[in-house]
């Protein structure tokens, strides 16, 4: 029985047709992944790909490229409405298959063949249909059992073009089909070099390269990330390679690319298809599921770079890889700007020095306390003391080497992260807040938390209280205070200081008065502050010498003095004045 | 004999170790061999899970290996073994702590309770990453919604109590809106059996498929393609019930395993026996069960197709070709 398998179409404009279809793909070698996809949506546990070369007269001799699967194979039925007729798959929209278009096979003539012989089996028919070079095709029935589908491809060609073939095969398998979930084998049976065949395992793990390389697995889908700065995207079906790219542009909208700009991933779905020219994925809404379970990966991913951090940052003590891998993975983190920032809010991502991690949360209501955020590249006697007196320092950068441009980011230094972070998340929990919703209206709220980081080298200094104040002292003191209480401005208590810098300033104030005093913030409720006074310096001994002779125009004068040093309460002045001569 | 269920028992063999051994590693060969497709039981999956009752790899810490010599497959029981092993292995390997201390202490003493500990690491070692098959695990893939209709496929991967590992598979639609569901499509496009489908199938695992097809095709709004029943065994050795036909061939060439394939389909064009060790279901049956069949054939329009495929020793391939051609068959037989 012979027919020709064009004209069966019944179409004049098949010719032409066929002719772009059998040239449609770059390259004459991807038909071996046409015919890869067929085996593995037949339900072939493996595809043997083999060649052989009989050397014929002179230099020129038949090339034979065989695919052999051990599938469901092909009864005449599906021979005569399928494999010899383009555009008859019985796949589509089945979401176990791979194949839609019904015109994968034909891609063999894209090799020039001088035949294609297939012996197929199914349900106890077997088959064996020859495709001569002109492309009419016989078919005969035949006695031998045939189990799935085996395909020759005969060519004529020299050693030359062989060992193109041995070399360019495998390399077109493992380009299209290295995850394939069925396994596949490539072997050159007349090696022309002589020695003996060699099996060539195209199949490699399904994974991705990067740090913290995760696998997510759902339902008909399976998802490898991992964060990498030079990332990969590569979509397939059961393994078939539908495309593989570095620019995110190609393969995501818009948004979901500036997301993925730093994590490489691996997608193998059901819901993933190719378009017909096989060059990239068909976006439908299928692909959209897709996406959707693409977007519930990443979120993993950076759940599971969160705990890491986590874990990390509250390690008592840290090797220098340890150090080396937080800042990398803090990096990753400041460099993800689509986070919920619920996820980050109560989570200790920070690492206080002196150990234990602080979380945005509590750097939030430190800010509120204490109205700034510590921040320090090293532990030192200070961040000891600070710790001592519950004031978390955090380990990290203050605000440097940190450049932006177009939403991107550069960090100059490993530890650029931390501050970055820090303004980022205690912004997004103070405006997540009635309060700081209406405030970021009105004002900059991330310029103010920005503002408020600060090293505790600009906030504290170390001072000694004084043990002893003299009579005069302490009637000063009294007094000012005195003046300042009746005025409106309550302060908690007033003593003096012992400087140990000589630029030590006049007035110091905190919370505590202890060997660390620092300035409170603006907005802090002055009834909760003591004030130190720095006793040796110039302005307090003319005050002391002052209140001998005016002690209430002394008193008005210290007041009024700390008033115009913490540039609060100005207008008070007429009340601290009547304050003072009442006294 | 070996106990299979309280108070039944199956005809078994208990290999010594070099038997195990021999038989153990021979498995994994003949499985890769077999080229099982998705109408099988997942032959890596079994070979691996033969695989690891190889003596050399359980370290002696089992005693013989106990073969169904009826199928010449291990029995429930050295599969579930293996299984429970498994599901501890992870757990043992952290409890036993390193393997450099163990290795040591065991230096000290080959004989003493650091050597034993020793082997059971290697051996829960292998374990882990060995390839396992589960002995009962249904699943209904969903293919599309097409017309109203939900297609699935419905596959069962079973060890048979008849010894043999059996795959079920079933392509089926069902109506939407139909009240006697087979299954349930959540929103994320995912199927799930409802019970009373899953207790149905798993009855019919030991009955051939143009019964299940026919049973199938009587419930309301399903449409049934094709059931498909693959099954892995009977394997014939030496130590084997095997049939009079093969017994001079498994003395001379050490085994035959035999992988059968049971099609009740749409689209079989004609009834075909291509498998020597069974027979159409109407031929077993009375006169009066067998005209139901003929009605229900004509009513549903599915023919049956049987087959088997065999693998030997590849010296063996000729002959054992030249046996079945005997028997009236014409079966692909594969060599290792």
């Amino acid at each position: 029985m012979s027919t020709d398998l064009v004209r069966t179409a019944e179409d004049a404009a098949t010719d032409s047709l066929f002719e772009n279809l059998v040239t449609q793909f770059a390259d004459a070698l991807d038909c071996f992944r046409e015919l890869a996809q067929n085996a593995m949506d037949a339900g072939s546990p493996q595809i043997e790909v083999w060649s052989e070369f009989e050397a014929g007269e002179g230099h020129v001799g038949t090339i034979a490229l065989h695919v052999d699967d051990f599938g469901d194979g092909m009864d005449e039925n599906i021979i005569d409405s399928q494999l010899t007729r383009l555009f008859a798959s019985a796949k589509e929209g089945d979401l176990t298959k791979i194949g839609k278009f019904g015109i994968g096979f034909v891609s063999v003539f894209a090799l020039k063949p001088q035949a294609v012989l297939v012996h197929t089996g199914r349900a106890g028919e077997y088959w064996e249909v020859l495709f001569h070079e002109d492309r009419s095709f016989s078919k005969t029935k035949i006695d031998n059992p045939v189990e799935g589908t085996q395909i020759t491809i005969f060519v004529k060609g020299d050693s030359k073009k062989y060992n193109d073939f041995v070399f360019g095969i495998p390399n077109t398998l493992k380009r299209w089909c290295e995850h394939s979930e069925t396994e596949i084998t490539f072997e050159d049976r007349t090696p022309t070099s002589g020695g003996n065949s060699r099996i060539v395992k195209i199949n490699s793990p399904f994974d991705v390269q990067g740090e913290l390389a995760a696998m997510f697995e759902y339902p008909g889908t399976q998802i490898a990330m991992a964060f990498n700065p030079y990332p990969e995207y590569g979509f397939y079906n059961r393994g078939l390679t539908l495309t593989k790219t570095t620019v995110a542009d190609n393969v995501f909208s818009a948004s979901r690319a500036q997301r993925m700009q730093r994590i490489s991933v691996k997608i193998k779905s059901r819901y993933l298809e190719h378009t017909l020219s096989r060059d990239t994925i068909v976006r439908d809404a299928n692909y959209a599921k897709a996406m959707q379970l693409m977007d519930q990966a990443r979120d993993g991913l950076i759940q599971k770079l969160v705990s890491e951090v986590e874990e990390l940052a509250q390690k008592q003590q840290w090797s220098i890889e340890e150090m080396n891998l937080y800042a990398r993975f803090l990096e990753f983190l400041a460099l993800e700007r689509d986070i919920d920032p619920q996820l980050l809010f109560n989570r200790k991502i920070f690492r206080a020095h002196h150990g234990g991690g602080v979380s945005p949360e509590e750097l939030w209501e430190i800010k509120k306390r204490d109205g700034r955020i510590l921040i320090a590249e090293t532990g030192s006697d200070l961040t000891q003391s600070l710790k001592r007196l519950n004031v978390p320092v955090v380990m990290g950068r203050s605000g440097k080497g940190v450049q932006m441009w177009d939403n991107e980011v550069e960090f100059s230094h490993p530890l650029d992260g931390v501050s970055l972070l820090v303004a980022r998340y205690v912004t997004k929990r103070e405006t997540s807040t009635f309060w700081g919703m209406v405030k970021s209206w009105f004002k900059d709220v991330h310029g103010d938390v920005t503002a408020a980081i600060t090293s505790p080298d600009m906030v504290y200094l170390p001072v000694q209280v004084a043990k002893e104040t003299a009579p005069s002292e302490k009637a000063l003191l009294d007094g000012a205070l005195k003046c300042l209480k009746s005025a409106g401005t309550d302060y908690k208590e007033m003593s003096v200081f012992e400087p140990t810098a000589v630029d030590a300033p006049f007035f110091v104030m905190a919370t505590e008065l202890n060997e660390l005093m620092a300035r409170p913030s603006l907005h802090a409720d002055t009834s909760s502050l003591a004030v130190a006074v720095n006793r040796e310096h110039p302005h307090f001994q003319r005050l002391l010498e002052l209140q001998e002779r005016k002690p209430q125009m002394a008193y008005y004068c210290l007041a009024k003095s700390l008033l115009l040093q913490e540039d609060r309460n100005l207008h008070f002045d007429m009340e601290i004045i009547k304050a003072a001569r009442g006294t | 004999m070996a106990e299979f269920m309280r108070g039944a028992t199956v005809p078994s063999v208990t290999l010594d170790d070099d038997e195990a051994r021999a038989y153990a590693s021979r498995m994994p060969r003949i499985m890769r061999a077999s080229r099982l497709n998705s109408h099988y039981p997942n032959a890596s999956g079994l070979g691996g899970h033969i695989g690891v009752m190889n003596p050399d790899v359980h370290r002696g810490l089992h005693k013989g290996l106990e073969v169904d010599e009826r199928t010449g497959l291990p029995t429930y029981k050295a599969f579930t073994k293996v299984q429970s092993d498994a599901a501890v292995a992870a757990n043992q390997l952290n409890v036993l702590g390193s393997r450099e201390v163990l290795e040591r202490k065991a230096a000290r003493d080959p004989e003493g309770i650091y050597a034993k500990q020793l082997a059971k690491y290697d051996y829960y070692s292998q374990l882990v990453n060995a390839d396992q098959i589960p002995l009962g695990h249904m699943e209904v893939r969903y293919r599309k919604r097409d017309n109203g209709r939900d297609y699935f496929n419905v596959s069962l991967d079973k060890l048979d109590v008849s010894g043999v590992f059996v795959r079920y598979a079933i392509d089926c639609s069902q109506v939407i809106s139909s009240s006697d569901q087979i299954a349930k499509v959540d929103e994320r496009e995912v199927a799930q059996h409802t019970d009373s489908f899953r207790s149905l199938i798993y009855q019919f695992t030991s009955l051939d498929a143009e019964f299940t097809l026919v049973k199938l095709a009587s419930m309301a709004g399903l449409d049934v393609e094709r059931v498909v029943k693959g099954t892995v065994g009977p394997f014939y050795f030496p130590f084997t019930n095997t049939p009079d036909v093969f017994a001079e061939f498994v003395e001379k060439h050490g085994f035959i395993a035999t992988f059968g394939l049971d099609m009740a389909a749409n689209d079989v064009t004609d009834d075909r026996n291509n498998d020597p060790l069974t027979s159409f279901i109407m031929k077993t049956v009375s006169d009066e069960v067998a005209e139901g069949y003929g009605i229900a054939r004509q009513r549903i329009g599915y023919k049956v197709f049987k087959d088997r495929k065999f693998v030997c020793a590849r010296a063996g391939v000729n002959e054992l070709r030249e046996i079945i051609k005997g028997l009236g068959c014409n079966t692909i037989i594969y060599g290792v």
